[in-house]
């Protein structure tokens, strides 16, 4: 877990170096670079998903409402705004001057998301994972000293 | 002005009234000027709550505000479908409701969820198109008296005024190619999302309670129900 969250940062951090880029470039080099950005982003999007399913999977086995209602919110407000930034990627204006000041917007709307995940979906997302890991440890020791108190092994 | 609802809301919709909106417009950055007025429409009509609501797609967004809860300070935005002043803009006539709860036309959310009671919008036009109200709101029935309700007017007039010139810095080409549509909605579709993240970042920060971030959610229901933008 604790790994595919690092990942998860190193792909913020080469978003972010992308969208510097961006800010800086000129009208040419704009397209390239966003269409680069494009398939960083839907990448890193994958993998988030793939991350949400496994810790929302873990709060229904534990039955932990409280986190599965937050991580429930938060996924779902981050769907709306990727998908609205997938139509932006996919949808160019071909008016550079207006692409370029649309383009704020959605750099404003990226580096927002990621800072939501690294300040609160990200942490709930280790807090779970280790509670449910420790929740397991016990259960597993419980079982093996019911079992030895049975007789068994 | 008028107290009927109107029945026909396809203006709501219309192809050039939503090409108005840009950048300068939907801008989240408050502005001082717009502020002023929202400041001086609560004072005059002693009502808390004052706005300028631009009615887009899918939501009203309140470019200036002034005693709104903070889960909307958060969002500055509610679903429209759950708006007043779609009707101020369906109609492009002023608005004026005493009591909102003996308006069975209404829709119900925001008085259930805020409380909602008084009301009077008047029109805001941008290039000769309606785009949103000038409005100020009082969780206790109240009815304003003409001469406030002149001032109001001529506070909107001034809102209007500054709006175009706001819209100007970027004025919406004339005729739009297909791919500029498409980008045009993309754009769009991305900032009426962008409410929804604001009320995120603001919980995440810790300055909204998860009571206020729900019932933020709550008042955007109809954006994040969908799950998805519209398709392109």
């Amino acid at each position: 877990m604790l790994n595919r969250v690092e990942t998860l940062k190193k792909d913020h951090e080469r978003l972010r170096v992308l969208l510097r880029a961006c800010d800086g470039a000129s009208s040419t080099e704009l397209r390239g670079l966003l269409r680069q950005l494009h398939d960083c982003f839907l990448l890193h999007q994958r993998a988030k998903e793939q991350l949400y399913d496994t810790v929302v999977a873990t709060c229904r086995e534990v039955q932990d409402s409280t986190t599965l209602t937050l991580l429930n919110v938060f996924r779902t407000n981050q769907r709306v705004m990727s998908n609205a930034v997938h139509g932006f990627f996919v949808h160019l204006d071909p008016d550079s001057e207006r692409l370029r000041k649309r383009f704020r917007a959605v750099a404003d709307a990226l580096r927002s998301l990621m800072d939501i995940e690294e300040k609160s979906v990200f942490p709930l997302c280790l807090r779970q994972h280790s509670r449910s890991s420790s929740a397991l440890t016990m259960d597993s020791q419980f079982f093996s000293a019911s079992s030895r108190r049975a007789g068994g092994r | 002005m008028s107290t009927r609802l109107p029945s026909d809301l396809s203006l709501l919709d219309d192809r050039a009234r939503l090409s108005t909106f840009d950048s300068p417009l939907l801008e989240r950055t408050p502005d001082p000027e717009l502020q002023a007025l929202v400041t001086e429409a609560a004072q005059v009509t002693g009502f808390p709550i004052a706005l300028v609501s631009l009615v887009v797609q899918r939501i009203q967004f309140f470019r200036a505000q002034v005693g709104l809860p903070p889960d909307l300070v958060a969002a500055l935005a509610t679903d429209r479908c759950s708006s007043f002043c779609q009707f101020v803009v369906a109609s492009e006539q002023s608005l004026l409701i005493e009591d909102a709860t003996r308006e069975p036309g209404l829709p119900r959310d925001l008085v259930e969820r805020y409380g909602i009671r008084a009301y009077a919008g008047f029109p805001l036009r941008v290039m000769g198109r309606t785009v949103g109200s000038f409005c100020v709101i009082d969780a206790k029935p109240g009815r304003l008296e003409g001469a406030v309700l002149g001032h109001l007017k001529a506070l909107a007039r001034k809102a209007s005024a500054r709006l175009e010139m706001l819209a100007y810095q970027q004025p919406p080409p004339v005729l739009l190619s297909e791919s500029e549509e498409k980008a045009q909605r993309a754009w769009m579709a991305l900032v009426e999302a962008q409410p929804l993240l604001s009320l995120s970042e603001q919980f995440a920060r810790g300055r909204l309670s998860f009571e206020e971030f729900q019932r933020g959610l709550g008042a955007l229901a109809g954006l994040a129900g969908s799950g998805e933008s519209p398709s392109f």
